[in-house]
């Protein structure tokens, strides 16, 4: 998967774990920030489940909180944490 | 007068199978088995009146409905005496329900006397479903419908879904499209994922992170000198109960958790935090945290025992409020995200630390039992006054004295109430006295009230 693929991948996944709170257009809204949409404690849990599940990536939940503010963020702790990202 | 009969309740064609018991019922059948007698303090209670009331006939009809819709009402769990337990799910089989017959306004009294019945003596896991029905009946119909379960079968969170779909039932759903509109986890499903290589991974992870916690931790939180000698010389100590109801709270909670852009479930339990550790003098506090484990859609929907406690570790709470509750934030989420595991391996792995004397002080637990679903404001209108006025409305009682519990030094269990939140907590004598269980209280109250007051919000 490339680095474009996972960052569409990770937007899916963060949707879904948004659990009807927050759709795709209201986080391109957004500028993609996570933080900007009010994304709950609950869907954070569930996106990083999501991202062990789907992607085989396990992500320090107790990583810097900065990690987590945007997909773009989040894309590159997955890259950072190893994935099969080839960019 | 009241008669009393028996009826049965029939169950076939429902799902079955067999399989390993899930963590979950590993975890809590590990409790109550070795708690005999007193096992049914852990038994959970439901005395429901019915509006209007209904024929026996239909409220079976939606019973057996439920039990077709949620497997661990019917399963057994059998030891195989060495490391093993086995989850039976029964296709079919039948159920005693228990009828007294009363008059209507005998009803509240007997339904009581009748819960009390059914949930006060232990189930036999091995031989019988974790599930117990009784109905009252007054002129033919019924008003009351009783219900005791083992915390086997499900923990608060599962009973909420329970309930939940018995309503559904009752206004015409049926379990297939119950299902079938929110699928909810079934205990063999939970047992196959876990005994999965992510399952067993994420157990070895979850003992891993609570190992390293426990030997990170303060030995000891509270100094209580006196502490072992009073436990070893009053082993009947009662441990009272104080329960702390504020509406202040449930107003100010709300807004430092969005001024500070966390879950309001990380400023109560942050401001607890650090409260702790300014009364202890203990810079580092560790608090063993109730998880629901409930974070994916299907979990979510489980009538199933899913929650694990968690460890909390959370260095420095005693420097700085916000700090406090902003660290909570990233803590709770590695904590949370380690709260599903082998709880008998774990154990075994905690006594080694113990016994080497290793391991942090871990008899401080908290409960946040509120259901996100059901806030304080959803049923009386939030109120206008300043906090500081709203903080003279704060009742302080002292409903019990429980028996002492092991392994317990302070407990906190966060409730949701009409208006406020309630703080509900348990603390041993020889650690904390009352006064030292109503400044806690207080403390936690004052530090989230205070933080909204700075920030504006008073």
């Amino acid at each position: 998967m490339d680095s474009s693929a996972l960052r569409t991948k990770i937007l899916d996944l963060a949707v879904a774990a948004g659990d009807g709170s927050v759709t795709a257009a209201e986080l391109a809204g957004a500028g993609y920030s996570l933080r900007d949409v009010g994304y709950s404690s609950l869907s954070y849990m569930r996106l990083i489940d999501s991202i062990e599940n789907e992607i085989g990536v396990y992500l320090d939940p107790e990583a810097d909180i900065e990690h987590y503010e945007t997909i773009d963020s989040v894309t590159a702790l997955v890259i950072a944490s190893g994935t099969g990202a080839d960019a | 007068m009241t008669t009393v009969e028996r009826r049965t309740l029939a169950l076939d064609r429902a799902r079955a199978g067999t399989g390993p018991a899930t963590w979950g019922q590993r975890a809590i059948w590990g409790v109550v088995t070795r708690l005999g007698d007193d096992a049914p303090r852990y038994n959970l209670r439901l005395d429901l009146p019915l509006a209007p009331p209904r024929p026996a006939s239909r409220v079976l009809a939606d019973l057996t409905e439920l039990l077709r819709m949620h497997d661990s009402l019917h399963t057994r769990l059998l030891p195989d005496g060495g490391d093993g337990l086995e989850q039976v799910v029964d296709g079919g089989g039948e159920l005693p329900v228990e009828v007294r017959a009363c008059s209507a306004a005998e009803a509240p009294k007997v339904g009581g006397a009748l819960m009390e019945e059914l949930a006060g003596r232990p189930f036999d896991h091995a031989r019988e479903w974790p599930f117990r029905v009784g109905l009252v009946e007054c002129g033919g119909l019924v008003h009351r419908l009783v219900l005791a379960a083992s915390h086997t079968a499900m923990d608060l969170w599962g009973e909420g879904r329970m309930l939940r779909d018995l309503r559904l039932i009752e206004s015409g759903e049926s379990a297939g499209a119950l299902l079938l509109a929110r699928p909810a986890l079934q205990p063999l499903e939970a047992a196959e994922l876990q005994a999965s290589p992510l399952g067993r991974r994420r157990d070895e992870a979850a003992r891993r992170y609570w190992c390293e916690r426990l030997a990170a931790g303060p030995r000891r939180i509270l100094p209580g000198p006196a502490a072992p000698d009073r436990a070893a010389a009053d082993p009947d100590r009662r441990f009272p109960n104080a329960l702390l109801r504020s509406p202040a709270l449930a107003v100010a909670v709300e807004r430092v958790a969005r001024r500070l852009g966390v879950s309001d479930a990380a400023v109560l339990l942050g401001a607890a935090s650090h409260r702790l550790a300014r009364m202890s003098g203990s810079r580092d506090v560790l608090f063993q945290v109730v998880v629901s484990n409930r974070f994916q859609p299907a979990a979510a929907e489980s009538v199933s025992t899913m929650a694990q406690e968690a460890v909390f570790l959370l260095t420095d709470a005693d420097r700085d409020f916000e700090d406090a509750v902003r660290r909570t934030r990233s803590v709770s989420f590695g904590a949370f995200r380690h709260a599903g595991y082998d709880k008998w391996a774990l154990d075994r792995e905690v006594a080694r630390l113990v016994g080497r004397g290793e391991a942090a002080d871990h008899s401080y637990w908290w409960n946040d039992t509120r259901d996100p679903a059901d806030g304080p404001f959803d049923t009386v209108e939030r109120p206008r006054s300043p906090l500081g006025e709203l903080l003279g409305r704060t009742e302080l009682t002292w409903p019990t004295e429980f028996l002492p519990r092991a392994n317990v030094s302070m407990a906190v269990d966060v409730l949701t109430a009409p208006g406020a939140l309630e703080l509900a907590m348990t603390a041993d004598p020889a650690v904390l006295t009352r006064e030292g269980m109503e400044r806690f209280l207080r403390g936690v109250e004052e530090s989230v009230v205070a933080e909204a007051v700075a920030r504006g919000d008073g």
